[in-house]
This record gives structure tokens, sequence and C-alpha cells, in this order.
């Protein structure tokens, strides 16, 4: 068996592309992780009860109702001091998305032409609960020079007449002062939000949940070079099956189970090798955005990396082709990924879905970073259980796999 | 003659696993997930009738302001009810309150669930809207003077992720029709029954649509079960029914004869995969096939073109609208693939003909 291992091992450290897959993949995967945590500071929203400045009157608002919010787009050509007052009253009142366009600053005149456009696209191309039209004379006609368009059949449209009302009223009797209509402001009780996370059972905070998210996709990506490694020792699995060396091997005496096992003692090899070149580029990796130390998280990686290297070799014996082995290990990691809530949250999936996604191992180990998250020791127990049951279930199907391929080449083909 | 050939075709065309999977399974799929990822961005606000808020009051908050609070929030569907001695965090974890509100004097904190982010802001705006209305009737402020222009226009009613996705994931997977035929149509090139046929008293247009009829049927077919499917599974609300058939027939047979017109062209089952999925991904990316075709910033001229664009929209506006612009250019579009498409199919076929025969 031993003999076995040397062998393989000599094999693959003479495949050029096996040393490529080592060293670049974990690069790779390391840089595209650093993109994304360096774009997660997008993740917590800042302040979202104030207006927001659009660059051109053609910026579609459809993307910042992400949680169905109701988004208001205000083409506001005066840009006065009054119309700002408004708006911002209109965005901490707390129901409403402002998103204002200056044309003033863009240059657009306010034509009969430009809104027909901007409401048809408005209506069709983009989606809020409704578009403002503010003409240049706002100071001096106030309501009349204020048109609202309704463009969705969302009930806060209701809330919206009875606050635009409200406040073009109190602006009249104020006679259009800012500073007055301000110094009356300052009266009313000072408001303060805060948003409380009671989304999982575990309660975790939003910082938490962030870092959970990044370990999603580290997961996601760190595993692509295990899948590749794990490839190259299956390469040689089927290379043995098709030259008839694994009917030599048989004629030696050694069990089929003898056989396996030196490609699985491959396997965990190899795993270790990339992790070892994973622990040296996650330097480049901020611990602190993924929420545990740098040994639990090689751990984590290592564990997972060795589950879908596993699947890479079962998958390679059971296809018995290179280019097959090649398509199946990819399209395994990818749909396993995808249907484990790395990229986006299974919450409004059916009871279906989120039955299906335990049977994938990213799930699991999401739900053991959690655990670490909240300091729940039993967290590695639980993971170390999880990768050991994945590789008894690949390493019987593995086996069995070899037992009914069989050992009929001679080394023919 | 041909019509044993279309039969035979068809046959065989049913009997194999992947076109299944490719044409039902993938697309199901695709649904369950791309609705599930966009289903936030896409909701309605769905106005809950009844809210329940939480609150306490610090003994320095007069008790009449809380009494003519609570009246108004009853007026607008809120029930407050006071809970002493546990923080808000407690409250919003134990019981189904959509927000916790606590007074004092001269300030006042709105705790919301982040799950139920809206529900929070209908509170916040409440008790905003009240301390605001009591300080203008305090200062003998008209609050109704203002008389508001609202004027109509024009808008799509909002379609949900389930309803998009269900029904343009159809329309994608129908126009990689090409790749169900190619099985089919590799064997025939390796068996030499291409040749078979060459000799044979077949008319190129009889060689053309003993391919074209049994990939059309076969992927209308396919189209149509999956449609049902997600109609079953996911609830997905398809429009018109009539006319929705009738679009998904037309995109069905205009894949198949793109396909086949590039499959005539180029003789190899591999450059055709290639350069119809890369048409497709195009045309599907322009059309709305991932990014929703409303919220897309693409050219407009870009998205006209692309056949999956009308047809998609033409699809989405019978659902949520009951009827559509794009029905009649979504047609038309594929009319015309078909009859050049086919056309270029015949003429090509003939010429890899004749310089045989």
């Amino acid at each position: 068996m031993s003999v076995i291992i040397k062998t393989d091992f000599r094999l693959l450290l003479r495949t050029k592309a096996f040393w490529f897959f080592l060293l670049m993949m974990p690069v790779l995967s390391t840089m595209i992780l650093k993109i994304k945590t360096d774009s997660s500071a997008a993740y917590v929203k800042g302040n979202e009860e104030m207006v927001k400045e659009l660059e051109s009157a053609n910026d579609k608002v459809a993307y910042y109702g992400g949680k169905g919010e109701y988004i208001i787009k205000v083409y506001d050509a005066s840009g006065s001091e009054l119309s700002d007052y408004m708006l911002n009253r209109l965005s901490t009142s707390g129901m409403f998305y402002v998103c204002r366009v200056n044309l003033a600053k863009t240059g657009d005149a306010l034509t009969q032409e430009f809104l027909q456009e901007h409401l048809a696209k408005d209506g069709y191309e983009d989606r809020m609960g409704a578009a403002i039209f503010i003409a240049s004379d706002f100071d001096e006609k106030a309501e009349d020079a204020l048109t609202v368009y309704f463009l969705s059949e969302d009930e806060r449209g209701a809330a919206l007449e009875a606050e635009l009302t409200f406040l073009l009223s109190k602006m009249d009797a104020f006679l259009g002062d800012v500073k007055l209509l301000e110094q009356a402001d300052a009266g009313l009780p000072e408001k303060k939000v805060v948003s409380v996370a009671v989304a999982s059972s575990r309660n975790l905070t939003v910082k938490q949940t962030n870092q959970k998210t990044q370990i999603g996709y580290a997961l996601a990506f760190l595993s692509l070079g295990f899948v590749f490694c794990g490839i190259f020792v299956a390469h040689t699995a089927i290379k043995e099956q098709k030259n008839g060396v694994l009917t030599r091997i048989d004629l030696t005496g050694t069990s089929t189970l003898q056989y396996f096992t030196a490609k699985f003692v491959t396997v965990l090899l190899v795993s270790v090798m990339v992790t070892c070149v994973m622990s040296v580029c996650s330097i480049f990796l901020n611990m602190y955005d993924l929420g545990m130390s740098r040994f639990t998280f090689l751990s984590m990686i290592f564990m997972m990396g060795l589950i879908f290297s596993a699947l890479s070799l079962l998958l390679g014996i059971l296809t018995g082709e290179v280019m097959s082995a090649n398509v199946a290990a990819f399209s395994a990691w990818c749909l396993t990924a995808l249907m484990s809530g790395l990229y986006f949250p299974l919450t409004y999936t059916s009871k279906a879905l989120k039955v299906l996604s335990f049977f994938m191992p990213q799930r699991w180990f999401l739900e053991g970073s959690e655990m670490i998250f909240v300091g729940d020791n039993q967290a590695f127990l639980m993971l170390i259980c999880v990768t050991v049951a994945y590789l008894v279930v690949i390493l019987s199907l593995g086996g069995l796999g070899l037992k009914i391929r069989g050992t009929e080449e001679w080394g023919n083909s | 003659m041909i019509r044993y050939l279309i039969k035979n075709n068809l046959k065989l065309l049913g009997r194999s696993l992947t076109n299944t999977l490719l044409l039902i399974v993938a697309p199901l799929v695709l649904i369950a997930l791309l609705s599930a990822a966009f289903h936030d961005l896409m909701k309605t606000y769905d106005g809950a009738d009844a809210l329940t808020a939480g609150y306490y009051a610090e003994s320095d908050v007069p008790a009449e302001y809380m009494e003519a609070l609570k009246q108004i929030a009853a007026e607008n569907g809120i029930t407050m009810k006071e809970y002493v001695g546990s923080t808000p965090e407690e409250v919003l974890k134990r019981s189904d309150v959509a927000g916790f509100v606590v007074f004092r004097a001269d300030s006042y904190t709105v705790y919301q669930k982040d799950d139920m982010k809206e529900a929070g802001k209908a509170i916040e705006y409440m008790v905003g809207a009240f301390y605001e209305n009591a300080a203008a009737a305090a200062m003998g402020v008209d609050v109704s003077s203002a008389k508001l222009r609202i004027e109509q226009a024009d808008y799509m009613t909002a379609v949900d992720s389930i309803d998009y996705y269900g029904i343009i994931e159809v329309v994608y997977f129908g126009w990689c029709a090409i790749v169900c035929g190619a099985g089919l149509f590799s064997n025939e090139k390796k068996y030499r029954i291409k040749k078979k046929y060459y000799v044979s008293n077949l008319s190129d247009t009889k060689m053309y649509l003993s391919r074209f009829v049994p990939l059309a049927v076969f992927v209308v077919a396919s189209a149509i079960a999956t449609a049902v499917l997600s109609i079953g599974l996911f609830g997905v609300h398809w429009g018109n029914p009539a006319l929705s058939l009738l679009i998904l027939t037309f995109s069905a047979m205009a894949a198949s004869a793109l396909g086949l017109m590039v499959y005539e062209i180029f003789d190899s089952m591999v450059v055709t995969v290639i350069l119809v999925f890369t048409a497709v991904w195009f045309a599907g990316f322009f059309g709305g096939s991932f990014e929703t075709y409303m919220f897309s910033s693409n050219a407009a001229i870009l998205k006209q073109i692309s056949p999956i664009y009308h047809i998609n929209r033409a699809l989405v506006e019978l659902s949520c609208d009951g009827k559509s612009d794009y029905v009649v250019s979504a047609l038309l579009y594929c009319t015309a693939i078909i009859a050049v498409c086919s056309a270029v199919a015949v003429f090509a076929g003939s010429i890899r003909r004749r310089g045989r025969v």
C-alpha cells in the first residue's frame, strides 16, 4: 500500500499541471476573496434616513429598494433651501427613501417633453413608489410648483400624500422661511432608531452576520483548489484502470480496500499540501473580517477541502473518463455551493430546498462558523463529526464504485 | 415520406435523459434559486393590517400624551402595548411585536426588528407624525391648507421575483434548443446516415423540415411541461394562456431555426453550440434573463435587438398587466428569424449536398 502511495505521489509531483493548480488556485482564490472582502464595507448600510443624491436624471432607483422600501424619485429643478428642507423632512420621517436629482446642477430643463419621457421610463423601466417633479419657482409658488405621480399601488402612497400635505401647509404657514421652520422643528423630541437583529435563533449581531457572509464566500472560493487537486489524484486512478495497472495490482493480492485507502491517503496528503499553501496566502486575508482565529479558519478550510478532494476522487473513479471526471467534479462543487446558501440566503426558498441544503457540506460549515462566533465549544466536535460522516459515505461509495467498475482492462485501451 | 423521419427523430429526442435534464430540471432549479435570491429586491409591500408595537414611557412623559398617541395609533391600525421591566431587545426577541418605542421627556428611541424593517418604519413614522402634528396644532398651524397636485401616470404593475424568473427561465432554456439535437445530429454524421439522406430523393427543404419539426415540437412540449410544473411547484402566474402559448411556440421555433442554420453552415456541433450559446447568452443578458430588464441600465437599442427581450417583455407584461404592446413585436421578430434562418439553412444544406453529389 505504501508503494502505491509513493508511486502516485511521484506521478503527481511530476505533473506540471498539478503544481500549477496547487500553487495558483489558492492565490487566485485569495485574490478574489480579497476583492469581495473590500467591497463588504458596503454591506452595512450607512445613514438610511438621508436624501440620496443622484448623479443624473437617467439613474435608476430600483436597486435602492433592496428590502421593499418606498422609493421616491424627485426631479428638483429649484435646488432651493426650501426644497432641501422639505425633502430632508420627508426622508427623516422614516417611511420613505428619497432619491433626488438636482436638475439645476445637471443642467436639464423641466419641460413637458422631459417630464413625459422620464415618467414613461420611471413607470416601465424602473421601480419606485412615486415620482415628484419640482419646478424651478418652488420658493414662490410652493404647492403649485410641485406635482406628484404615483407609480405603484403601494398603500404607503396615502402616507406620502398626507405627509406632503402636512409639510406644504406648514411651509405655507411659516411663509417659506427655512430658518423659522428649523427653529420650530428644534422643539420636537429627538428621535433615535435602533435595529435589533433577531434573524437567527443564535442571535448573531449585525457584525457577525457580515462575518458569516464572508466565511461563506471564503468557503466557496477556497475550496476550488482542493477540487482540482483531488481531480489529479482521480486521474491517476482512471489511468490505472485504463492501462490495466489496476488488474496487475489486483493480481498482487492487494484488496480493493487497501487500494482505495492508498488513494485516499494520497488525497489527504495533497489536501495538507494545499492547506499549507493556503495558510501562506491567508496572511493577506484580514482575520478580523472573518471573525475567527487563523488556525480555526485553516482547519475548517482543510476539512472542507478534504471532503471535496475525496468527492473528486469518487467522481473520477465512477465516471472512468478524464473529461467527464473534470466536468462532474466541477459541477458538483458549483451546485453544492449554490444550494447551500453560500451566495445568497435561503430564507425565502421552499421547505424542500432548505432540507436539500442540509445535504451540502458547506451548509454544515456555515453552521459551525455561527457556533464559533457565539462561542459554542461544540463547534469543532460537530465539524469533525460532519467531515468524518461525509468521508465515510464518499469512501464507501468509492470502494463500491471500484468493485463495480471491474478489472476487465488488460491495457488495450 | 418525411412523416416517418419526423416521428423517428422525435422519439430519439424524447429518449435522451440529457434533454429532459436540460429543458425541464435545469430551468426549475434556476427558477427556485434566482427567485429566492431576488425575492427581497422585487417584493411588494405587504401592508400589514394590524401591527402591535411595544412601548415604555418614562415617568416624565405626560400621561395625556401617551393616551392621545395610543388613540391615534389605534386609528392607524397599530396597537400599542406597554411593557414594564424588560429591555426592548428582550421584548423584540420574545414576542411578536413589530417594534418597540421608549418614550422620554424630550426624546424617543424606536427599536426595529431587522427582519420586519417595514413594519418598524411604519411605527417610527406614526410616532414621528404624531409629534409633528401635535406641535403644529400647538402653534395653530392649519395642517391641511395645502392642496397637493397629484397626476395620473401609466406604470407597469409590480411583478414579483417568482413570476418573473418563472417565466423568463423557461424562455431562456428554450433558446438553447439546438443542444437537444446535438446527440441526434452528431450521430447522423457519425453513422453516415447523412450520406444516405443525400442519395435519397428527399428535397433540401424536406430534409431541413425533417430536422426542424421534431426539434421544434420537442422544445415546445418541454417548455410547456416546464411551465406547467412551474405553476404547480412555485405558483408562477402566467398571463393570457392562448397568447403565452403562442409566444412560447414561436420562441421555440425561432430557437430551433437559428440553431439548425448555424449547424448547416458550420457542420460542426461543437462550433454550433459555442456560437449559439454565446449569442443566446448576450441576447438573454440584454433581454433581462439575468438581471431584470426593468432595472438594467443597458442602452435601449441593445435591448431592442435581442429577440429574447421582446419575448420576455411580452410574457411578463401579459402576466402582470394582462396586456402588452410587445406581443406583436415578439411574434413578428420570431417569424422573421424562422423565415430567414430556415431559408439560409436550406440554402447552406443544398450547397453542402451539391458539393458531394
